[in-house]
């Protein structure tokens, strides 16, 4: 397909992401502000939102940053402040690690269900009949396939 | 006057819609055509009423009637005439009318349409129709009257939000109320044979289009309101995983399952009852998606919808899910599927799978949409869960949707040649790996995007070959038929031929594009800055110069903004200019962003501030490959009229056979 | 086969069930979405230096032994207005009796703030937040007005969203003074 120029667009997107080197203070404040809720709005990151506290943490963020704290250390620091709720994505520890596993969790009992039967299932076709597919049977497949 | 009218034409369409069922009831017991006849036709004339009902309300917006409510609320004089007519989806109220407009007007070609065919289960259709009409028209003559009066008039009305006049947001609405209304007609049809016992396929081949029409039209609302979102919103996104959202994204899931599921009964008649399942289940979710947005439950930026239409719709909801799954349990006897065999590897078991894929991600949707309820009733927590956990949970599910949407075409019914599966996939699965291992050695992205981006373009090459493939099969078999088809002919055919296929894959093709487009978001780039006029700046490849600050009024807002000049190399591109635009019926000023679209990334820019010295203060965001999720929209039109011209065997005419077959 | 699908629809049914359950507790017992309570809540209160519009320099640690209400207000916001003569009036009754009264005007100018005070005649302690929110990102606040009500031995018990009504600064102070 367009590999060659989708490669040829990334590799054009990679320069210009080197004159953004010099901002990597500013790409740090973001990657925080981003796991940030903005407390005034709705369903916005504090990195998203211009609002007055979302401007006055991200300023914060800057300063902690300067300070040498690390991530881990800053979003302590709000999560002190705010509770949990600040947080966009909840930590993996007591009642969210219910929300972080069920997902998973439900697939893959599902998936290995679905290939128990499926595998019980196509070994009793085995037992039942083993010859080869007729012919009528296989211009069957053969329509079928046409028509999808 | 006229709104008095539109007024009494609802109450007579309530009035209506009661007799309906009651007749249609009465016209199964008695086994009278003449009683379903009745009904049908009064499906007709419900339609001609809430049609009335609707031209009020517009009549209202256009002449700034005041003295109604809704109009006062959502509308001012100086609202461009444009926007007055679409005002009146502006609101809750009005939407509803909206929805049982297109609800009367899908029940009246339902009940015409199918006069000759579905017999026996069409009036046990009609009767859910109704019932859910009934509903509709019971909230809009009651709790959210559109046409409710208040007096005095005041002279001017609140005005439309801002945030809603835009051609995106003018659309959006109208078309994801096609997808969920249509997703109503299967609804009905699976009950309307549960009801009446009578459990053949036929349901299923007979609302094939309707099925595909409400699949296409969810999905372009849902297209049409992340571009609302991403031009208006000002913060360089398009999906924020709000509520909202998710509300619209859950039916979609569950309704591109059943839209694959259905094949499989259709084809080898399994699934019976779990097509059944899903068809509820996306019908209950629309109307979860509608209580979310109305309800003010969760957190949303949709705020602006709240009302207290929260409880009817939580108990409609409870209504529609009791009933019918009591009803599919009732019946399950008669939905046991004669096993049919098939190998592992297998097109119906990828079906199979595909199913779960998209059940969970519905699931997982709606799980941590309403999580932070759980958490606050089992451990008294207030959580937020937003775009960085929907992130991370469903990027790995999302990666398996599109590896198993690639293969799928290759696999055949009942069995397929392992061998010549491998042989098929290897070629695209190397000429995939090579440009995502290059990526991931100079750019080092998240592994989900290399993942994601890998198995896109992968897919995308598997269906390309089986595009082509399709077509030389076509070439071949003419051959040897002995067919000699000049060139025109030829073209002719292998455009117009094979439309379920082709329509399939023209639209996984939109579904490629689409995952293109979200995986440049992993190469987003964004900065803030201030500068004053004739001073510039370097973003990316661009040098972004202060022209000066521009006034201008536009419609009905005052723009004040700043023209900035798009450089690169030397060479001036283009002159965007964010401005903040000023309503007169709105305090805030709302932020409008400029855009420099081209097919590799966008540059956008939003005006944070105009400071006193004369400075501005800009967001800059390069968005790239963004556009490759609105192209997917041409797809996915190709491939809907694709596949909206097959008709299932089945119901095709046979020449000289008696049965004349009107359906569809 | 059958056993399965008893299973299966008995799962359908109580993750059916549950879900409305869920919903029915977001309509009608969950807190509001906006409803925030304080991670501070029981806590000693953060200490706090600012100056007064007035020139005045003050710091939480000397009214330890007071009541304290901390009111977080801004000239630009609706319901300041609402609860603006509650504060004022209820300062000027418990005022002498020891209570405390501190406004931190949040993301506001100067001049604002002042005009907003003179025609609302306050007259307890008011200080504007400095530059970057130092104080009310301390404390947590997510929208304003929002009111703390910090007891004699310095400790939060409890936090007010929106206007503060007078009966609950009459509750708050009918048990510390």
């Amino acid at each position: 397909m367009n590999t060659r120029k989708l490669v040829l667009f990334l590799i054009g997107i990679g320069f210009s992401g080197l004159l953004f080197g010099s901002e990597d203070m500013e790409n740090r404040v973001r990657e925080i502000a981003h796991k940030l809720r903005c407390p005034t709005c709705q369903a916005m990151s504090v990195k998203e939102s211009d609002a007055g506290l979302s401007l006055n943490m991200k300023q914060r963020i800057r300063e902690l940053l300067e300070e040498g704290k690390s991530e881990d250390e800053i979003l302590q620091f709000f999560e002190e402040r705010y509770g949990e709720w600040i947080l966009r994505s909840p930590k993996k520890e007591g009642i969210s690690l219910l929300l972080w596993t069920l997902p998973g969790l439900i697939i893959l009992v599902t998936i290995l269900i679905l290939i128990k039967y499926l595998w019980k299932k196509s070994r009793d076709t085995v037992g039942i009949d083993t010859s080869p597919l007729s012919k009528a049977e296989l211009r069957q497949i053969e329509n079928d396939l046409k028509q999808l | 006057m006229v709104v008095d009218i539109g007024y009494f034409a609802m109450l007579s369409a309530f009035v209506l819609a009661a007799y309906a069922i009651i007749v249609l009831a009465a016209g199964i017991r008695r086994d009278s055509y003449n009683l379903i006849l009745s009904a049908r036709y009064s499906s007709i004339a419900i339609l001609v009423l809430v049609g009335v009902a609707y031209l009020a309300l517009s009549y209202a917006f256009l002449n700034d009637d005041f003295s109604v409510r809704f109009v006062a609320r959502n509308s001012s004089t100086d609202l461009p005439g444009f926007y007055k007519f679409t005002a009146v989806w502006g609101g809750m109220h009005g939407s509803l009318l909206l929805w049982e407009l297109i609800l009367a007007f899908f029940t009246a070609t339902v009940a015409l349409r199918y006069r000759k065919t579905n017999q026996e289960i069409l009036p046990h259709t009609l009767i859910v129709l109704n019932l859910i009409s009934l509903f509709l028209l019971f909230l809009l003559i009651g709790w959210s009257n559109p046409l409710a009066r208040q007096y005095p008039a005041p002279l001017e009305g609140n005005g439309l939000n801002p945030l809603l006049q835009n051609p995106g947001m003018v659309f959006h609405p109208p078309s994801l109320y096609l997808g969920y209304v249509a997703f109503s007609i299967p609804f009905a049809f699976a009950i309307g044979s549960l009801m009446r016992g009578k459990l053949d396929n036929r349901w299923i081949l007979s609302t094939r289009r309707w099925t595909l029409f409400a699949w296409f039209f969810l999905t372009i609302g849902m297209i049409l309101g992340a571009q609302w979102a991403y031009v208006e919103l000002g913060w360089g996104g398009y999906w924020s995983w709000d509520p909202v959202e998710n509300g619209s994204l859950m039916p979609w899931l569950t309704g591109t399952a059943f839209l694959h599921s259905v094949i499989v009964q259709e084809k080898r008649n399994r699934l019976r009852i779990w097509n059944m399942v899903l068809i509820i289940a996306t019908y209950t979710l629309s109307i979860l998606g509608t209580f979310i947005t109305r309800s003010g439950v969760l957190n949303s930026v949709h705020s602006f919808a709240k009302s207290n239409i929260g409880p009817a719709f939580l108990a409609f909801m409870v209504v529609i899910l009791v009933f019918s799954l009591g009803l599919l349990f009732y019946r399950q006897s008669l939905l046991s599927s004669r096993t049919q065999t098939a190998e592992m590897v297998s097109k119906e078991n990828a079906f199979l799978l595909n199913n779960i894929v998209f059940v969970v991600m519905c699931f997982t949707v709606l799980y941590g949409t309403v999580f932070p309820l759980l958490a606050e009733g089992l451990a008294n927590k207030k959580l937020s869960i937003q775009a960085p956990f929907f992130n991370t949970i469903m990027a790995p599910i999302a990666i398996l949707m599109v590896v198993l949407m690639g293969i799928t075409h290759l696999l055949g019914w009942k069995k397929t040649s392992l061998k010549l599966l491998a042989r098929n996939i290897a070629i695209p699965f190397i000429l995939a790996v090579v440009p995502m291992a290059v990526v991931h050695f100079i750019f080092s992205p998240p592994w989900q995007m290399i993942l994601l981006g890998g198995t896109a373009v992968f897919a995308g090459y598997l269906l390309i070959l089986e595009l082509i493939r399709s077509r030389h099969a076509r070439v071949v078999s003419d051959k040897k038929a002995n067919k000699t088809v000049n060139f025109r002919g030829r073209l002719l055919n292998s455009l117009v031929s094979d439309g379920r296929r082709k329509g399939g894959l023209i639209i996984h093709m939109g579904i490629v594009a689409m995952t293109i487009g979200v995986c440049g978001a992993f190469f987003n780039q964004e900065t803030a800055f201030t500068f004053g006029p004739g001073q510039s700046k370097s973003v990316g490849r661009y040098e972004l110069k202060f022209k000066e600050l521009t006034e201008f009024n536009r419609n009905n807002a005052r723009n004040v903004g700043a023209a900035i000049k798009v450089i690169r190399n030397g060479e001036v591109l283009d002159i965007l200019t964010p401005v903040k635009s000023y309503y007169p019926t709105s305090p805030q000023p709302m932020t409008e962003v400029a855009i420099r679209h081209s097919v590799i990334e966008d540059l956008y820019i939003s005006l944070a501030a105009i400071n006193k010295d004369g400075t501005v203060t800009l967001n800059v965001y390069i968005n790239p490959l963004v556009n490759f999720i609105w192209a997917s929209v041409i797809f996915f039109i190709i491939g809907f009229v694709y596949s909206m011209s097959y008709k299932p065997v089945q119901l095709r005419k046979k020449r000289g056979s008696l049965t004349i077959d009107d359906d569809e | 086969m059958t056993m399965n699908r008893k299973l299966y629809f008995l799962l359908g049914i109580s993750f059916t069930v549950g879900l409305v359950i869920v919903l029915i507790y977001g309509l009608f017992y969950s807190s509001r979405p906006g409803e925030i309570p304080s991670a501070q809540l029981q806590k000693t209160a953060k200490s706090f230096q600012a100056t007064t519009f007035d020139g005045q320099a003050i710091s939480l640690e000397q009214f330890r032994g007071q009541p304290v209400i901390l009111n977080f207000w801004a000239s630009w916001c609706v319901s300041c207005r609402q609860e603006a003569h509650i504060i004022e009036a209820a300062w000027q009754q418990y005022g002498d009796e020891g209570a405390v009264f501190i406004g931190i005007a949040i993301n506001d100018t100067r001049e604002a703030s002042l005009g907003f005070i003179r025609r609302y005649g306050k007259t307890y302690l008011l200080a504007p937040d400095d530059k970057t929110g130092t104080i009310s990102l301390d404390y947590g606040v997510t929208a304003v007005p929002e009111t703390f009500l910090i007891d004699k031995t310095g400790v939060i018990t409890e936090k007010v969203l929106g206007a503060i009504s007078r009966k609950t600064i009459d509750s708050f102070l009918s048990g510390q003074l």
